[in-house]
């Protein structure tokens, strides 16, 4: 096993020997040139004291055995990362016979950085110029004779995976070229400090000699790690020197770090040039994907479908869960917390029973359909679609007096109005950010989703998915059209049209969509246990006290507490838009907290009666009850998967949907139109008092007081509207 | 103008990201990267991490979002911004 030497310890080494070093940005595959070039010869050693695995092998050519190291990817020798700095050190310590750098032959202007830093050592080297195939796949005609011929050592075109070059580059490993004199070439001041060092370094016996200008270099360069590695060793009066010419240097408005990558980049650029003067460039993956998804007349029907796949996908999969978890999970957690609140008063029988199981309860219920959604999401965000989503709306925003970029808080509205309230800081036109601010809270937010599931489930059976859908559709077509009686109303200067960056398109990794997922959907399980408890405990309290004499707290009945007789007094302003009972209007007050507020306080009236005084359970019951709906679920969630392709339903079937107590009771309470026009009135009004703070905050008081008076009066006139024209058709 | 130069006036402006810079300098994505990364070490830009107050959380839209209080290691645009030292060392070379 080769082992690297330490400082200028280098063994006298048998001439049939070779060692050489094999340098690469990562991602060229060196590895798969060392697999090609030493075949089943190779072991694999690890360095103690080390994270990162360097590899070698060895291997028996015309006479020799060459010892080959694989080093960490680096792309510089000026350490940035663990890896680099494990590079650097090898290069700094041991003297081999021949550097091996491996470049990307599509890639090569970043790779020719490094290739550059190694020159400066001025050791045997070779280049094999990897990956051409892909290079050509791209469209890239690399030239190596020209590549070659710029950098002054011998180069060789290769395909490892397939073999390609692998004898032509053993041939240089067994008889290494003699070592190259071509440099970047520095300003003059540079250079002459460099000298300078490189003098000194002489003294130095420590230092091996090659290593002496990259050591130079890098010290006017200000690289910490070697400044303390040389210290340490007993260097420190280089270093001391190299901070002297460093400050003389500074002193003439010189920075040695900025003139080195200048001369590297400039270097490496041109020699790109040189070595591929023509770019034949062929149609990526992104492109031909592209073609269709920004098509100017197909572009918006398919984000259309697509968002209309994702609802369906959230509310086919998610139903049978929903039902599982609001009816079996919640009847066998009522039953086992009424045996054992059984010895208590009963006023604890009934927070729990009548209040939280059946109000924080009924929220939780749709934790599987969210993360469902976020699953979802997270998809066509991550890779890359939701992006084009905003540059298609580009045309459409424009026509409405914004650009393109107004839609990606929008976007962000479909999941929470709050962060997208201040992403509206990314427009640079104030008129653009007040406008795109004012238009958020109709963006309908995960927190409704819940609400349009229940009464989808309750009322429009199959065509559930197409109502939720729906209910996106015209959160946004009401948003614009708010936006373009806004640009007209408000003065401001004409916004300048920006650049939309359009990522491009790749396959995103489960784990970070499971990760995204779970994080979104465990943000909206902690203020179910918080925002939501509370609410609920609030709710079920005004429920509990009676208005008139005559009835004791918590027995009242819930339209004769206060919260029904204040529920009563306002249900007939709803009384145009067929909604107008007590129990739909109490729904909507404390949903001004939260929006889903609306679905745990509907779950308490009409759940939190019959649920009370629940039969107790034995553990074994309540297991079976369990073990029965979660099976029932997973059999009803893996059929509902074929649902999702089916041609849409326009036909309301409410039968088909009842295996939730909460749609069951829902769907007696409501017409199909009332819970349209109830559906449209949440999707509408005020989201909640976290985006009101937010809207304060970015643009003041009286803007939010605005926001909330026309959300208000706009969802009602709409829910009216609506009510009148389905009272007939559903 | 150098090539530094250009990167550091093209950023004077607003947080820009490796790709919007490949125009001004006619190189590749990867190699604008490796100018940024540069220029990051020496501390004349740095990445555009922006005030947590936006919120945005584990919101993947994040990286089209030029306020997103994001995690470097999840910014797949990498935006980058000049540091006063970067916008000293324009004025000095302009």
């Amino acid at each position: 096993m080769l082992t690297i030497p330490t400082l200028n310890a280098v063994p006298p080494r048998d001439a049939r020997e070779r060692v050489v070093l094999v340098l690469g940005n990562p991602n060229v595959g060196k590895t798969t040139l060392i697999n090609a070039l030493a075949g089943t010869n190779m072991t694999v050693g690890n360095w103690s004291g080390v994270t990162v695995e360097k590899r070698e092998a060895k291997v028996y050519f015309a006479g020799k055995a060459i010892h080959l190291t694989d080093l960490p990817g680096a792309y510089s020798l000026s350490p940035n990362t663990p890896e680099e700095l494990i590079t650097r050190t090898a290069l700094l310590e041991a003297a081999p016979d021949l550097i091996l750098n491996v470049l990307d032959a599509g890639n090569l202007e970043r790779n020719l950085y490094l290739t550059l830093q190694a020159l400066e050592f001025g050791l045997p080297m070779v280049i094999a110029l990897n990956l051409m195939d892909e290079a050509a796949d791209k469209g890239m005609t690399v030239n190596a004779a020209a590549l070659s011929q710029a950098i002054g050592i011998p180069v060789i075109p290769m395909v490892a995976s397939s073999g390609r070059g692998v004898k032509d580059l053993l041939r240089f490993m067994a008889e290494p070229p003699a070592p190259t004199q071509t440099r970047p070439t520095y300003p003059l001041a540079l250079e002459s400090a460099a000298h300078q060092l490189e003098a000194a370094a002489q003294a130095f016996e420590k230092l091996l000699p090659h290593t002496r200008r990259y050591v130079a270099l890098n010290l006017l360069e200000g690289d910490a790690s070697l400044r303390s590695k040389l210290t340490i060793t007993g260097h420190g009066a280089l270093v001391a020197q190299s901070d002297g010419l460093t400050q003389a240097l500074a002193s003439t408005n010189l920075e040695p770090l900025l003139e080195l990558a200048e001369v590297r980049y400039s270097e490496a650029n041109r020699i790109a040039r040189l070595a591929i003067p023509s770019f034949e460039h062929r149609r990526t993956l992104t492109e031909r994907i592209d073609r269709w998804a920004l098509h100017p007349y197909l572009g918006i029907p398919l984000f259309l479908l697509s968002m209309l796949l994702v609802f369906r996908l959230t509310f086919s999969v998610g139903a049978p869960f929903v039902n599982f978890i609001g009816g079996p999970l919640q009847e066998t957690l009522s039953g086992w917390a009424a045996a054992l609140l059984q010895p208590l008063p009963s006023v604890f029988g009934a927070l729990v029973n009548g209040a939280l199981i059946p109000g924080v309860g009924t929220v939780l219920a749709f934790v599987p359909t969210l993360l469902i959604l976020y699953l979802a999401m997270s998809f066509l965000e991550d890779s890359g679609y939701m992006a084009r989503a905003a540059f298609l709306m580009d045309r459409t925003m424009r026509s409405v007096g914004l650009d393109g970029k107004a839609f990606i808080p929008m976007i962000l509205g479909f999941g929470c109005n709050v962060p997208a309230v201040y992403a509206t800081r990314t427009l640079e036109n104030p008129k653009a950010r007040l406008i795109t601010t004012m238009i958020l809270p109709f963006m309908s937010c995960s927190a409704r989703l819940p609400v349009y599931v229940i009464f989808s489930a309750a009322l429009f059976g199959s065509a559930g998915s197409t109502v939720v859908w729906a209910m996106y559709v015209l959160g946004t077509s009401v948003a614009l059209l708010f936006a373009a009686v806004l640009s007209t109303r408000i003065k401001g200067v004409q916004d300048i049209p920006g650049v939309l960056e359009l990522p491009p398109y790749r396959l995103p990794s489960a784990s970070v969509m499971w990760k995204h997922g779970v994080n979104r959907t465990r943000s909206f399980v902690r203020r179910a246990g918080t925002t939501i408890a509370t609410t609920v405990a609030v709710v079920w309290l005004t429920l509990s006290i009676p208005v008139s004499t005559g009835q004791g707290f918590a027995t009242v009945a819930p339209r004769d507490s206060l919260f029904g007789e204040i529920s009563s007094a306002l249900a007939p302003v709803f009384a145009p838009a067929g909604f107008d009972t007590w129990q739909a209007t109490g729904a909507l007050i404390p949903a001004f907290v939260a929006k889903e507020v609306a679905i745990s306080t509907l779950g308490q009236i009409y759940l939190g009666e019959q649920a009370s005084s629940p039969a107790p359970l034995t553990a074994l019951e309540g297991l079976t009850r369990l073990g029965n709906g979660l099976l029932e679920a997973l059999r009803g969630a893996g059929a509902s998967l074929l649902e999702v392709f089916a041609p849409p339903s326009l036909n309301a079937d409410p039968s088909s949907e009842r295996g939730n107590p909460l749609t069951a009771a829902l769907s007696k309470a409501f017409s199909p139109a009332a819970g349209l026009a109830y559906l449209v009135f949440v999707l509408l009004y005020t989201p909640c008092i976290a985006t009101v703070g937010a809207i304060a905050n970015e643009q003041g008081r009286r803007i939010a007081w605005i926001t909330v008076g026309y959300q208000l009066l706009t969802a009602w006139l709409l829910a009216v509207l609506t009510f009148q024209i389905f009272r007939h058709l559903l | 103008m150098t090539r530094i130069q250009t990167v550091l006036n093209a950023l004077s402006t607003q947080p820009k990201t490796a790709s919007e810079l490949m125009a001004a300098l006619g190189s590749s994505e990867a190699a604008v990267l490796g100018i940024l990364e540069t220029l990051e070490r020496g501390g004349y830009v740095q990445q555009a991490v922006p005030p947590a107050a936006a919120g945005c959380g584990h919101c993947n839209l994040k990286s089209l979002c030029r306020v997103a209080d994001a995690d470097p290691q999840e910014l797949k645009l990498h935006l980058y911004r000049l540091t006063t030292r970067g916008a000293a060392q324009l004025l000095v070379t302009t």
